[in-house]
């Protein structure tokens, strides 16, 4: 799944004015890159069931990286599907902060 | 009811064609509100869409030829609809669908087809359905529907007669006694596992002691019985076998007729000695069937005053018992019944004598009636059914058609064959049925064994070295704020905010627990360690970053604390006592997954973020709300660690009993069914399998909320059922709707299986391996479910 909130440098919990805003400010090249992510993100149900989703992908990639869990199944290759959710493309929040 | 109104130009078009065709004035000129209220609702109920669709000028049309043809039938004596309309609605159902493909229900072939279907209809017996309770006619029901749906009314008719006749034969145990919820789990494990009424009758009889704590009394099969003598009598006392009248109306007569001029009637019949009420098989002295009890010879006559009032009961018994088509289907579970009856009164308990109405009774001792019942189940076993007609007893052959008696036949021979089992016999059962168990355990322990090597063979080590330097990060975060809301649980709650977040990293007593749980993970050898870090840091290098830089020394101190948990849920888990700490898990799960989809009410996170005094549960949801994801990961390694594969399995089943609808999987519930089944090591195959066998429908496609393509084929409707938020702001009726995944138009049958599927999936048998507590939660689930199908049924709750 594709992570839209890392290309718009956003967090999940993201207001619509600061997701306005981003989308705005998104270049010619990258709109047309992420062909479905302007569609996805401005419909809100669209992009309340995406952000709804993104938290379970979070949630797999990090479990998927715990050293624990490293024979897990992955009959639904899960490897390739959380590879945009990776924990370090979502510093932003931390780092925005200042911390 | 919209009335016709014929314009003058209209009426003269009318005329016109009436002398074109030559069809009779009165047929034309019929205006609908002129017609009995029934037709006019059928009219309109083949109009009205036709009006919407078409307009006013086709519902006009529409109404002329329904009304036409009625008055065609009228004239040429056929059946018309208005006969369809006066079925119940369960044979119309079964007419409706067996004329479906004849064509338009305003063509003659459908109407014929209908006419066909009424009078095969009308020469079958009304099946006795009053005389079965609703549990047992909801499977009945299920168990002809086939018949319904495909066969045509008589077939379904004939196989309602079959069942019903099946399980009259059989005594029915007393529930009026037994509580609401009592009767709810005796419902719940007898649907479940039977497939049909007989069948169900049984285990309720065979499953009332583990539930109710007691032996179960027995209703008397003379109760229902008697009802049947409403039906007229011939001189020689045998039931009148013509055919009855199968229309609803005819039924309510028929149920209004008082008994007292049958008993009259039935007083007038040749007196004969009374017999006991049950089994109805057995037959009063002097008949064949008797001789059966006169093996039992020591049967006890009870003589009771025969002058009470009770006479008419007793009547009509023996009228019953006395007809001529009085079967004997006693099936070989009235003896597993007999059994399980108190010891004290068992002969008239199953007997179905403990009825303070019946005075004139013969009580036939237990042993003896056991002993009768055997026979006739084997007879029964043997596709034999006898008849006893006047004293002689012929056996016809079923032909093998009967597959319920062959199916109580191998049950008998099954049940025999343990009766005469040795202790040695019984060993080797043990033996055979201890196997699995032990291998399953063997199984366990070596994998155990194994898994500490298995965790340092990383199965994606690029994933894991590209994104362990975030996954710090996030973590210290995540960390931190936990810090901020459980002060007492962490350490790291007294870390300067203003510390360098990466720096932390190395820090060891800053991890908010470090568990006993390390002693698994620390097994592993430091060259796989060294490995990894290897890896990891050529990973880093690629990347040319300054923060990876930081992170690459403080990364080797992770992996030398690969065994701590990856949340402070992880410490706060270990403090709860340990015979909780998988039921607490478990119910993080649940909330995950009900939490991921926003069901949860805006006040209550509020309440849980700002509360001290919190109890366990609360505080699970905080964690979930927090949105946690190494809690979640945590979890997902405490399970996997701790609970048992049937536990594993068991969780999910859990999960989309208390929150999956039927067609509405969400794609959070979705995305986290599949990987639950990864991580519980169940698999693509087998969760989608099951899902189904659940469900009654596949489990859709892994969602992409990201793809307008998928978007694009998603239903709107369907949609807007995930939002449950929205659900619970619809009126009461369409929440019902949306609980058992029901279309928006539905009909009865629809209703009945989508609540069956829903209440096999809360049944407590499905969390054996899981607490009282997750039990206790199907169980209120299931309640839900029965209030969503009697709301929908317009049944009084």
């Amino acid at each position: 799944m594709r992570n839209y909130y890392h290309v718009l440098e956003l967090e999940r919990s993201a207001s619509s004015k600061e997701l306005s805003s981003s989308l705005n400010a998104l270049s010619t090249e990258q709109i047309a890159e992420e062909d479905d992510l302007q569609a996805i993100m401005e419909t809100t149900e669209w992009r309340n069931h995406y952000r709804q989703a993104h938290l379970q992908y979070e949630a797999i990639a990090a479990a998927m990286n715990d050293p624990r869990l490293q024979d897990t199944l992955d009959s639904h290759q899960w490897v390739k599907r959380v590879i945009e959710f990776e924990p370090e493309q979502n510093t932003i929040e931390f780092n925005k902060s200042g911390r | 009811m919209r009335p016709l109104y014929l314009s003058p130009t209209l009426a003269t078009m009318l005329l016109s064609l009436s002398s074109i065709f030559a069809l009779p004035l009165a047929a034309q000129s019929t205006s609908l509100d002129q017609l009995p209220s029934a037709t006019q609702e059928e009219i309109g109920r083949v109009c009205l869409p036709v009006q919407y669709r078409e307009g006013a000028g086709a519902y006009r049309n529409c109404v002329q030829t329904e009304i036409s043809l009625r008055n065609d039938n009228a004239l040429s004596g056929k059946n018309g609809p208005t006969d369809l309309a006066r079925l119940s609605f369960d044979d119309k159902y079964a007419v409706q669908q067996a004329c479906a493909r004849a064509g338009g229900q305003s063509s003659s072939d459908y109407q014929s087809c209908v006419t066909t279907q009424i009078n095969e209809l009308s020469a079958v017996e009304q099946p006795k359905l009053d005389l079965i309770s609703e549990d047992e006619l909801y499977v009945v029901q299920q168990s002809c529907f086939e018949a319904q749906s495909k066969q045509g009314a008589a077939s379904y008719r004939r196989c309602l007669n079959g069942e019903v006749n099946s399980l009259l034969a059989i005594p029915a145990a007393d529930t009026s006694d037994l509580n609401m919820l009592k009767k709810n789990a005796l419902q719940l494990r007898c649907s479940s596992n039977t497939s049909s009424a007989v069948q169900y009758r049984q285990c309720v009889a065979s499953e009332f002691e583990s539930i109710a704590g007691q032996a179960p009394s027995f209703l008397p099969v003379s109760t229902a019985t008697a009802v049947t003598a409403n039906v007229p009598q011939s001189n020689n006392g045998q039931q009148n076998s013509s055919v009855v009248n199968n229309t609803v109306e005819e039924v309510a007569e028929k149920k209004q007729v008082p008994t007292e001029p049958v008993v009259a009637a039935i007083n007038e019949l040749p007196r004969q000695e009374p017999t006991m009420a049950l089994p109805r098989n057995i037959s009063p002295p002097g008949t064949q069937q008797s001789q059966l009890d006169e093996v039992a010879s020591t049967a006890t006559d009870v003589s009771v005053d025969t002058e009470s009032q009770s006479n008419s009961t007793d009547n009509i018994l023996l009228a019953q018992n006395t007809s001529a088509d009085a079967t004997t289907d006693v099936l070989a579970s009235d003896i597993e019944v007999s059994e399980n009856a108190g010891s004290d009164n068992a002969g008239a308990e199953i007997a179905g004598l403990e009825n303070n109405d019946a005075t004139n009774t013969r009580i036939i001792s237990r042993p003896e009636l056991v002993e009768t019942l055997n026979k006739q189940a084997q007879s029964i076993a043997q596709g034999i059914e006898v008849e006893a007609v006047d004293g002689v007893a012929e056996s016809t052959s079923t032909g093998g058609t009967d597959l319920l008696s062959k199916a109580s036949g191998l049950w008998q021979k099954f049940f025999n064959s343990l009766s005469s089992l040795d202790s040695t016999g019984w060993l080797i059962i043990a033996g055979i049925l201890a196997l699995p168990a032990l291998l399953l355990g063997l199984f366990s322990f070596t994998r155990r064994l194994k898994k500490p090597t298995a965790i340092a063979a990383t199965s994606n080590p690029d994933l894991a070295s590209r994104i362990e330097p975030g996954l710090q990060t996030r973590k210290l975060r995540h960390e931190h704020q936990a810090a901020s809301l459980f002060d007492d649980d962490t350490p790291s709650a007294q870390a300067d905010d203003d510390h360098d977040a990466i720096t932390r990293i190395a820090t060891k007593s800053e991890r908010p627990v470090v568990s006993d749980a390390s002693a698994m993970v620390e097994t592993q050898s430091a060259s796989e360690n060294k490995a990894s870090e290897n890896k990891a840091s050529e990973s880093k290098a690629s990347e040319n970053k300054a923060s990876e830089n930081k992170a690459a020394p403080n990364n080797q101190q992770h992996w030398a604390n690969l065994s701590g948990w990856q949340s402070a849920f992880g410490g706060w888990l270990e403090r709860l006592p340990e015979a909780d700490r998988t039921s607490a898990c478990i119910e993080f799960l649940v909330y995950w997954v009900a939490y991921g989809d926003d069901r949860f009410e805006p006040e209550l996170k509020k309440r849980l973020f700002t509360a001290t005094d919190l109890s366990s549960h609360d505080e699970i949801k905080r964690w979930v709300l927090k949105q946690d994801v190494f809690a979640f990961s945590d979890v997902i390694v405490w399970m996997r660690q701790n609970a048992s594969q049937h536990q594993l399995d068991q969780s999910i089943s859990l999960i989309w009993a208390l929150l999956v609808t039927e067609n509405n999987v969400t794609p959070v519930q979705n995305t986290l069914i599949r990987y639950l089944s990864d991580a519980f090591n169940i698999g693509k195959e087998n969760i989608e399998s099951r899902f189904e066998k659940a469900f009654g429908h596949s489990l859709p496609n892994m969602p992409r909320p990201d793809s307008l393509a998928w978007w694009a084929k998603q239903d709107d409707v369907q949609v807007q059922n995930w939002n449950a938020r929205a659900i619970a702001t619809r009126p009461d009726n369409e929440q019902m709707i949306a609980r058992l995944g029901l279309p928006t138009t539905f009909n009865e049958a629809q209703v009945i299986n989508a609540f069956r599927r829903s209440a096999r999936r809360c049944h407590p048998d499905r969390f054996t391996a899981l607490g009282d507590r997750e039990r206790a939660l199907a169980e209120q689930r299931f309640i839900k479910f029965e209030e969503a199908r009697d709301k929908l049924l317009g049944v009084s709750v």
